[in-house]
Parts: structure tokens; sequence; C-alpha cells
């Protein structure tokens, strides 16, 4: 059996039973749908179904690698883009491992070269040393990154409500079945927002334009206190919580914190910390921002993931969770639906630890064979590090 | 507000409540040449050319009925017209009008307007010298235009869904929303043969400025037409929207400087935004021309740089392999210059 058969069985037989974990949009007639395909890698797009059970029958004979949907509505999606009528789209976020900064990546990357077998580790290699050729990168996930990128969810989840004031329910949150979460804001209000208004909404996550004079951090300004909304409450905040773990160490600062009651002592602070003090700023303002993907918000026309449909890449569910339940949410259990039956495969690249359920599996090396879970087995052959043993 | 005056209604023609109001009345557009519509007709008139031609319309007026009448008349005037340039300039000059009479009034009427008129999500606060909250939609919607950075989002009081705002901000992005309000309730209108004269008068006036932009500039020392197009396209786009970001004021300032054009030259150009302060605009321009501050003259942008922020409009149709805006410049006035 080929690769590509293998995985679209398997594909296929999950959806079979599988597909009810998946969340019918809003007005689902006018949606763009897209799908890729196992094999052929075909992209499908601008594809438009009138119910939800037409979408699962399709589902069900083409058994897509992908399933996308538009974030917008249009009056006729299954058009080609200048005809299709946007009528508005959801808010999105998308938090990506790649996006929040960690270091790991760079050990957990290997390659393979599809024209002499060659593999290894490393990021960015852009010919096989051996030769010559153009090689696959296969970016891999461990806890730290998604457990950054959780974080990262959390601290949207946050600005989300607390300063924008959109409420649980508006909110879809869903893991991105790879290395990251998507988030949804569903309310008909946010639907006409103009892509200049994303780009403000973006550029307050991330602290774009922060301009800390005008928000009272500077000597003469009006103080920011511990309870002011927005930007000014959150570093605030955030340099109260950094001098408070400092003062163990600096005697000079207990008596800053000792005269902050709720507006900042910001004279005091400066002179005490000299130079430091702004450099402490753009620490507090870089903890502070969340790191979305500013491309994908702004975007009016995004095709995403269907929430709690799987990931042709890893074979792991793009798994909806309820916002308050983000913190306990562990994807190598939650996000991992295909069975654990038996399957045997070799190892084309070399390939990190990798937990699934509460089982830690590999490192593996190039050449070794494994018999690896049915779920464990599509995600190393999807990613391309693996092939089948007959 | 709870009940509208109509003093109201001539004040906020645009409102629903005064168009309802003048639906009330039973007017209807034919009888706009009759006698006793005159006054109407005539204040009509000057609204709409007043508006396209400066973007100003000065909120002065005895009648309450006729100021408010000639609101819906301007807007077919100008309707008929149907030219997208003025129907900008109109919407803005409605809307500074709008924004001048807001900033009299007092909180509570100003909530009740935006409430009423925009259905805007607002209420009054008192929080850190703010007076007033504004729904976070409502203020993206209007604020994200802007260009200084007090009004990015980032830089503000946020919370729970509203951002707090003084009064004079609370007036001025009800300027925006009426603005924007207004450009979509213009559409194609058949107006009656005992009107057209009047507009082909409106026509007549305003017309020969709003096919060619450089009849508002003072021109002396600048050459309108050799001007490169994405420098056209920023004084195009400040005279009918009233916005420009900064990279766009920096680019045209510094190529006007660099292009000989005196200050008042420039200023005159800079009119056109909606939040054209003569000292601000002074200052910056005579900054750029190196006649403060620094002492260093800044050179405009290149048509590379352009291009990275989308700013050329010309590279691959008109400017034929041009490097920079005022090589183009150059070029086309020898050429006219022949
Ligand atoms: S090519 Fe240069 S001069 Fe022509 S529009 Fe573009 S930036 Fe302007
Ligand atoms: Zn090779
Ligand atoms: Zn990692």
């Amino acid at each position: 059996m080929s690769e590509a058969r293998f995985l679209k069985n398997a594909f296929a037989s999950y959806y079979a039973r599988g597909f009810d974990l998946a969340r019918e949009p809003k007005h689902i007639d006018r949606r763009e749908f897209g799908f890729t395909t196992f094999g052929e890698k075909l992209v499908i797009r601008h594809r438009r179904f009138s119910k939800w059970s037409e979408l699962r029958d399709f589902v069900n004979s083409l058994a897509p690698a992908d399933i996308m949907c538009s974030t917008a509505i249009y009056e006729r999606p299954d058009e080609p883009m200048e005809r299709k009528g946007w009528l508005g789209a959801e808010l999105v976020f998308d938090i990506d491992a790649d996006h929040v900064g960690t270091d790991c990546l760079s050990q957990h990357t290997s390659w393979f070269c599809p024209s002499c077998g060659e593999s290894g580790w490393g990021l960015g290699i852009a010919k096989c040393p051996a030769c010559g050729g153009k090689v696959e990168e296969i970016k891999w996930f461990c806890e730290n990154c998604l457990e950054a990128a959780k974080q990262e969810t959390i601290k949207l989840l946050d600005f989300l409500e607390n300063d924008f004031g959109f409420s649980e329910s508006e909110i879809l949150l869903c893991f991105s079945g790879h290395r990251g979460f998507h988030v949804h804001v569903l309310s008909d209000e946010v639907m006409s927002l103009d892509q200049q208004s994303r780009k403000e909404i973006v550029d307050y996550l991330l602290g774009v334009g922060l301009d800390f004079k005008a928000l009272g951090f500077a000597p003469r300004g009006k103080p920011p206190m511990l309870t002011s909304g927005g930007w000014r409450g959150r570093v605030a905040r955030r340099i109260y919580d950094l001098l408070f773990e400092k003062a163990r160490e600096d005697e000079r600062i207990s008596p800053i914190l000792e005269k902050w009651s709720d507006e900042m002592p910001v004279s005091a602070v400066l002179e005490v910390l000299g130079r430091e003090y702004w450099k402490l700023l753009e620490r507090a303002k870089e903890e502070v921002a969340t790191h979305v993907d500013s491309v994908v918000t702004t975007d009016l026309h995004r095709i995403m993931r269907l929430p709690g449909t799987l990931h042709g890449k890893t074979g792991l569910l793009a798994k909806v969770i309820s916002p308050s339940e983000i913190d306990s949410f562990d994807p190598f259990v939650e996000a991992v639906v295909l069975p654990k039956s038996v399957v045997s495969v070799s190892v084309k690249a070399p390939i990190p630890e990798i937990r699934l359920w509460n089982e830690a599996y590999g490192p593996f090396e190039r050449g070794q064979r494994v018999d690896a879970p049915k779920a464990l087995g599509v995600l190393l052959i999807a990613k391309g590090a693996a092939k089948l043993v007959e | 507000m709870t009940s509208w005056s109509k003093r109201d209604f001539a004040k906020y023609p645009f409102s629903p409540q005064a168009a309802e109001f003048v639906d009330s009345l039973g007017v209807t557009i034919d009888q706009l040449t009759s006698p006793e519509m005159a006054r109407v007709l005539e204040r009509a008139i000057n609204r709409a050319k007043e508006g396209v031609k400066y973007a100003v319309i000065e909120p002065k007026w005895d009648d309450d009925l006729v100021e408010l009448l000639s609101f819906p008349t301007a807007v077919a005037l100008v309707s008929s017209l149907q030219d997208r340039y003025a129907e900008r300039r109109y919407a803005l000059a409605e809307a500074r009008r709008a924004h001048l009479l807001l900033q009299e009034e007092d909180i509570e009427k100003l909530i009740k307007l935006a409430e009423q008129a925009f259905g805007w999500k607002i209420r009054a606060v008192d929080d850190e010298g703010f007076r007033l909250a504004v729904g976070l939609l409502h203020y993206l919607r209007n604020a994200s235009s802007f260009h200084d950075p007090h009004w990015k989002l980032v830089n503000r009081e946020v919370k729970l869904g509203e951002v707090f705002v003084t009064k004079a901000e609370a007036a001025r992005l009800l300027q925006e929303e009426v603005q924007r309000k207004l450009l979509e309730r213009f559409k194609p209108v058949q107006l009656p043969e005992s009107l057209q004269p009047y507009v082909e008068k409106l026509r007549g006036e305003v017309g020969g400025m709003y096919t060619e932009f450089s009849e508002h500039i003072e021109l002396e020392k600048l050459n309108y037409d050799a001007l490169p197009p994405c420098i056209k396209n920023i004084i195009r786009k400040i005279s009918e929207t009233g916005h420009a970001s900064h990279l766009e004021r920096f680019t045209l300032a510094s190529f006007l400087v660099a292009a000989n054009a005196s200050v008042d030259e420039i200023i005159s150009i800079f009119r056109g935004l909606s939040d054209f302060d003569e000292g601000k605009t002074r200052y910056q321009v005579e900054h750029i021309a190196g006649m403060r501050g620094s002492r260093t003259k800044y050179s405009p942008p290149s048509c590379d740089t352009l291009k990275t922020h989308g700013l050329c409009v010309g590279w691959d149709t008109r400017c034929g392999g041009v490097r920079h805006p005022l090589a183009y410049y150059m070029k086309a006035s020898k050429k006219g210059a022949k």
C-alpha cells in the first residue's frame, strides 16, 4: 500500500465515526471551503456546501488531508475571489510556536533529501550536503513549544475578555493540530470590521506603536495606576511584579514598592533605576504582548482549518477547547484520536522523542524499524519522516 | 434629546430622526423649484458648492427648516454630478460642519446623538480625566484611519470592550462616522427636468476642480501636470478623504520641497487633511525644508522605497523606469516646457 493510501484510509475511517466533532460554522452556505488531498496533493478551493450533511458526504468520499473553511462569508462563495461578494469575516487569531520565539525549534527540526535519501538534524539547511539536491524540512513540536504557544494563547484570551470585552460564548478556541492554537471571535458585530481596524487590534496585542510617554510612564505625565485599563495597567502591573522579584537582591527597591499605592511612583522608580528603567519597560512590554500572526488576522479572505477536523501533516485533531479549560489542555493526549493498533514503519529522517497519551516514543534514527501505534505511524508518515513497511 | 427639536434636525440633518421628520413634511423633489422653496434651493446650491469646492460648510443659518431641507437637496444635487470625488469632498464638508456643532454640545447630548443617530455604544464615565466610554468597535471603525499615535488603540485606556475618550475626541470620532455614513448615502438619482439647470450650474462651478485637482492648489512655482503619479495620488487622496499616513505626508512634503514649491503652496495642499492644523503643518514643512531644527534638508523617498510601502502607482505603466519621483518630475517638466 502506498503511504498516501495508508493516510487516506486512516483519515477515512476516522471521519466515518469522528466527523461529529467538527464544528459547523454559522452560515455554512456562505462559506468557501478548501481541501488538500493525500497523494497528488491537490488543492481544491472555492467549494460551497449548502448543508452540513453535504460537507459530511463530501469528506467521507474524499477523505481529504485538510479541511479548510473561510473565516469570511460571501454572497457567492464558489466564485473566484473578485466575484465572491464579501459580506464579513470572523475576527481570527493564529498563535503558532514559530511566532512565539522559543529556541527549541532549531533542536527539533530535521531534513530529508528526496533525491539521495540523506537526512539529518538542522533548521534552514538549503541544500543536501551529500548530493546538493533540495531537501524537505521537517519541523517537529515538543512539550516546550506547545506550552509556550499555550501560554501565549492564555494571554490572548485575557486580552479578548478583559480589554475587548468578548465573552467566552463568543470565542471559539481550538488546537491547530500542529504547533499552535486558533481563536475565532464569532460575534456578529465583528464581522464587518475592516482591514485597518483588524490591524489596530493586532498592533494592540503585539504592543506595536506603544508610546510609553503618552501612557504616563515618563515623569510629568499622568502616572499609570495598577487598576488602569489597557496597556497602562498591564505594563504597570508587570513592572510592579518585576520590581517585586528584584527587591530580594536590591535593597533600593523596597522603598519604591512601599510608596506605590495604586498610582505608580514613576519619578521614584526612574530615580532609583536610572537607565535600567527603560529596559525594564521594554521587557515588561515584551512579556505583556501576545504574539499572534498579524497576517492571519488582517487577511479578510483567509481559509482556516475547520475546527474539530484532522491536521493533514500530523493526524492530530484540531480540537475545540473551552477557553476556561485551556490550562489543563494536553494536546499529546486530547488531540490524539487515531487508534492504537500497530503499524510498522521505517524511519527516513531523524525523529525526536514524542509523547502520545502518556507513552514516550523515540527518538528514532534513520533506517530504524518501528512498530508504532497507528496515531504515531500517521504522524511520522504524514510528516515525511517515515515510510510504511509492507 | 429624548425628543429632537427642529434646531437639532437642522444641526444634524443626516440623522435618521431628521430624515424621518423631513418625510413627515411630505415635501417632494418636484416642489423645489416652486417660489416658496426658493430659499431652500438657494441654500442647497451653496451648500453643495462650498462643500465640494472647499470641503467646508459654514454652520450658520437663521431658518431651521430651510437649513434642514437644504441638506437632502444638496445631497441629491451632488449625487447627480455622478462624481465620486465630489461626493467625498461633500461628505467631508458635512462631517466637518457637524464636528463644529458637536463640539458645542454637552456630554449628555453628545451621548444621545451618538446612540440615537448612529447606534453607538457610549456612556458617561469619570475615569482618570476621561468623560466618555465608547464601544470598542465603534471606536475602531472611526479611529483606525487616524495617524496620530495618541489615537492608536495601544495607547488608549481599553477596558471590557470600551475605549475611554474625552468629549473632544468623541466629537472627532463622530465626524468620521458622519462622513462614512454620508458616503454610503450617495446613489444615482434622477432629478426632475426643472432642476437640471441647477445641476449644470453646480457642475460648472465645481467641475474644473474635481476633474483636475490643480485648481484649488495655489499654483505658483509648481508644475502640477508634471507631478509623478505617486505624488498626484497622495494629493488626490488628501482632497478626497482628508486622510494621509505619516509616510504619505512626509513623501509629499519632502517631494514638494525638493521640487521647489513654496511653503504656502505646500500648506494649501495639506489644507485638505481632516486634521489640518496650519501652525503644525507649517512647522513640519519648514522642518523638512531644513529651515528649522536640525537644519538638514530631508530628501524625498526613492521609487524603491515607495514601492515597498505600496505608494507607487505608476511603476509598470506610466513611469517607464525612473528610479526617483524627482527624476520623473524633472523630465516631465522639461517636456511640458517645450
Ligand atoms: S515609479 Fe516612482 S515616480 Fe512613478 S509612481 Fe512609482 S514611485 Fe512614483
Ligand atoms: Zn541528497
Ligand atoms: Zn519545541
